[in-house]
């Protein structure tokens, strides 16, 4: 065992950050493509490596949730059948915004499957004409199909989000034709939810890191009264609540990504337990930096308001809180019974 | 980053819990077990574990052969306290001497006090306390007024310690004080081993709020000690205290995260016990708050795992350790006051007519020393802005 990260994983998180921070889109294709290159295999760090590309996005102020990219990614590691579909089209998870809940009903007809119901979904502006992976249920089967979001009984109502290049879309489905071959028998929406939330965790993660370097940096450099604003206790203390919260945030992380089920998906407990935590932890970050920036923190033009942005929407993703809570009373509750067993 | 343990870890692993299956007894199980003792009690019975434990080799595993440890890795310090705490096996009596003296004395100490007091501390059958603080030096050690000045053949100190954990049963105290101008501050401080039963000595327990006492204010007047009692140079004692409240946020923390561990189980069995709170299963918020409590806990535990690896890459604790306290400390108040909350007039309660509170209420005090003990929530917020972030406060 041992606890802190290798050279070269530290060094794949300097690269990703530098990558983002160069914004150029194939070197971060090559990112999030060379991921699941090889069948993760246990005790592997495919998931952590992945983990740190996440976070790398969030610290360099870089491309939005990278972590749907690798989740799409996984997917067509696991089921290299739907491949050519992922590929013919640039495709939204539903489950970004759904998690496990809200499956649609498929039912099948000749040579294709009617796919019907609501679900939303968070899409780049570009891609509102582009396919969605959605979860589909028919009696207790479920599957992972692609529908298109526009087309013949597709009805979709479009929302500015609070990260400038996502939308929110609500989109209906009225008996939409399916082809066979993009509906997958599908068992894994537990695991790709917890995939999700691990990384979107991590993206969290290097937001707070961000943001807590902002803050250091002000503190030192802002002055008032005649001194450095850091030289005033109240001020360095916020600077040291969040070094806790980001050193606190950054154990959960980096434990949930440290260990997978041998698919390159983390273990259920611990991926909400993360969430929990990072959903917590991160927003007061972004809010007390606003007020140790002072008036500048509010600034349209400051990187400030994209990070606490980006900190809204990552925190609402992968399933609602309360089913994400569930999860861990379940757990506890069952620890308690197994102890009363004992 | 490895989460697996090697073959040599796992072994480790197994035989520790063999052995503790067959020593741990069943009644420290009982929620409770701890608190219904005296401090007087609770003390001889942890000094017997101590024992039990010494005579399986499983005291100072990461002291050097030499010294009669078993030369191993601060993981292997891990799997000790994951391991005890999974038995739920009762502290030790001397924590003190064991977590923190005897690791100064290996990097402060000389050799012969090394040999003279380690076997001592290993075996239990010499007990140690910490006496720093002073009625008017507490989070400003430097200002430490208790006074050493040389003899013939030693030195002759005088002063007043306070707060001095254990002391009414202790052997020996590691004691700082003056031996030059107090204007010089932290240039001109000393440490220095003290037997507590040399004449001048007195020792009082202070009463606490928590209803019983383990803090004791200690009187030193002109008690004499001999010139190899001094720990390392004169005038350098501030490296010593530095490194004994270094040691203190390593290895020697992991006891008191499993102890949080084993809190929060009953907090987590109040809450699901049937019938508890009465009106059925608790609300929505209750759970959030629970869930996120656990949330806090299990990431404290993995930060404590970096910890310990960053120790294996640079032997000292480094920068994730300078938030675990304030972590710590600040979690274990809010478990106790969760589980205060989820009482109602049964928490008004106080049994005991000596005024020894239990439960929830003992948990809540004793977590409000947790934020004091060891430098206050403000003094160690001001350390990480000051050491860690390298702010101009
Ligand atoms: C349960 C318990 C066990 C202990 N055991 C031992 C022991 O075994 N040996 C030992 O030597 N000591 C021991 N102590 C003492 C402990 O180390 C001190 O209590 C602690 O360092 C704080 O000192 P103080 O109590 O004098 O508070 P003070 O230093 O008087 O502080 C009072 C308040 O002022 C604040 N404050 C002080 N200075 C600053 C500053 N610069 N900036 C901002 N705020 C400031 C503090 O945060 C606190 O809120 C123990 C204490 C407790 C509670």
């Amino acid at each position: 065992m041992h606890f802190t990260l290798g050279s070269d994983l530290v060094a794949l998180r300097e690269h990703a950050l530098k990558t983002f921070r160069d914004a150029a889109p194939s070197a971060e294709h090559s990112l999030y493509d060379d991921l699941w290159a090889a069948a993760p295999v246990p005790d592997d760090d495919s998931l952590l490596r992945a983990a740190l590309i996440a976070e790398a996005a969030g610290a360099s102020c870089g491309p939005f949730h990278p972590g749907e990219r690798i989740a799409l990614a996984w997917i067509a590691a696991r089921h290299p059948g739907l491949r050519p579909v992922l590929e013919s089209a640039p495709h939204v998870l539903a489950a970004v915004c759904q998690g496990t809940d809200g499956a649609l009903e498929i039912r099948r007809g000749a040579g294709t499957f009617a796919v019907d119901g609501t679900f939303r979904v968070l899409a780049p502006d570009t891609a509102t004409a582009g396919h969605a992976l959605v979860l589909a249920a028919h009696r207790r089967r479920r599957f992972l199909v692609s529908v298109p979001l526009a087309g013949r009984g597709v009805r979709v109502t479009s929302s500015r989000t609070v990260q400038p290049d996502r939308r929110l879309l609500t989109v209906t489905l009225d008996q939409v034709g399916v082809p066979e071959h993009q509906a997958l028998s599908w068992d894994a929406e537990r695991a790709l939810v917890s995939l999700g939330q691990v990384l979107a965790a991590a993206e969290l993660l290097g937001v707070m890191q961000w943001t807590l370097d902002a803050c250091v940096d002000r503190a030192r450099s802002r002055e008032q009264f005649g001194r450095p604003i850091g030289a005033f206790q109240s001020v360095a203390h916020t600077c040291a609540d969040m070094l806790c919260a980001v050193e606190l945030s950054r154990s959960m992380v980096y434990a949930a990504a440290a260990r997978h089920d041998g698919s390159g998906a983390p273990e259920a407990h611990t991926a909400a337990v993360t969430r929990i935590l990072l959903r917590h932890e991160s927003l007061p970050v972004l809010t007390e930096a606003v007020q140790l920036f002072g008036a500048d923190g509010l600034r349209w033009s400051g990187d400030l308001h994209r990070q606490l942005r980006r900190c809204q929407v990552l925190r609402s993703l992968w399933g609602t809180p309360a089913s994400t809570t569930d999860d861990v009373i379940e757990y506890l509750r069952g620890q308690v019974a197994a102890a009363a067993a004992e | 980053m490895n989460v697996t343990e090697t073959p040599d870890q796992a072994r480790f692993r197994h035989e520790l819990r063999t052995w503790l299956d067959a020593h741990v007894r069943p009644e420290w199980r009982e929620p409770g077990f701890e608190e219904q003792a005296s401090v007087a009690l609770r003390f001889a019975v942890r000094r017997k574990w101590h024992r039990t434990l010494a005579t399986g080799g499983w005291i100072g595993v990461e002291w050097p052969v030499e010294y009669g440890g078993r030369g191993l890795t601060p993981v292997h310090g891990l799997i000790l306290s994951e391991e005890l705490a999974r038995a739920r096996a009762l502290p030790i009596a001397d924590w003190v001497g064991v977590e923190l003296v005897a690791p100064t004395l290996l990097r402060c100490g000389s050799h012969e006090q090394r040999e003279r007091y380690l076997p001592g501390i290993m075996d239990g059958s010499q007990v140690w306390c910490q006496g720093f603080s002073e009625p008017a030096a507490g989070s400003d050690l430097a200002a430490v007024t208790t006074v050493a000045t040389r003899t013939a053949d030693g030195y002759r100190i005088s002063g007043h310690k306070r707060w001095t954990s254990w002391a009414q049963f202790a052997d020996f105290a590691l004691v700082l004080a003056r031996t030059g101008d107090p204007a010089e501050r932290h240039r001109t401080l000393s440490c220095f081993i003290v037997p507590l039963g040399s004449p001048g000595v007195t020792i009082e327990p202070i009463p606490m709020l928590y209803g019983d006492a383990e803090e004791c204010d200690l009187h030193l007047d002109d008690v004499e000690v001999p010139a190899d009692a001094l720990v390392g140079e004169e005038n350098k004692g501030w490296r010593t205290v530095m490194t004994s409240l270094t040691l203190a946020r390593g290895s020697a923390t992991l006891i008191r995260i499993a102890a949080l561990k084993r809190t929060f189980d009953g907090l987590t069995r109040d809450v699901f016990a049937p019938g508890v709170p009465a009106a059925g299963l608790p609300d929505d918020s209750v759970l959030r708050s629970l869930a996120l409590l656990h949330a806090r806990l299990e990431a404290l535990g993995h930060l404590a795992r970096r910890k310990m690896g960053e120790m294996e890459d640079d032997g000292l604790p480094g920068q994730i350790a300078s938030t675990e306290k304030l972590l710590w400390a600040r979690l274990s108040s809010d478990i106790a006051r969760f589980g205060m909350e989820t009482q109602d007039l049964d928490g008004i309660v106080e049994p005991d007519p000596t005024g020894v509170s239990t439960g929830w209420r003992r948990e809540m005090y004793r977590a409000m020393a947790n934020e004091i003990e060891g430098g206050t929530n403000a003094i160690q917020r001001t350390t990480i802005a000051r050491h860690v972030l390298k702010l101009p406060c």
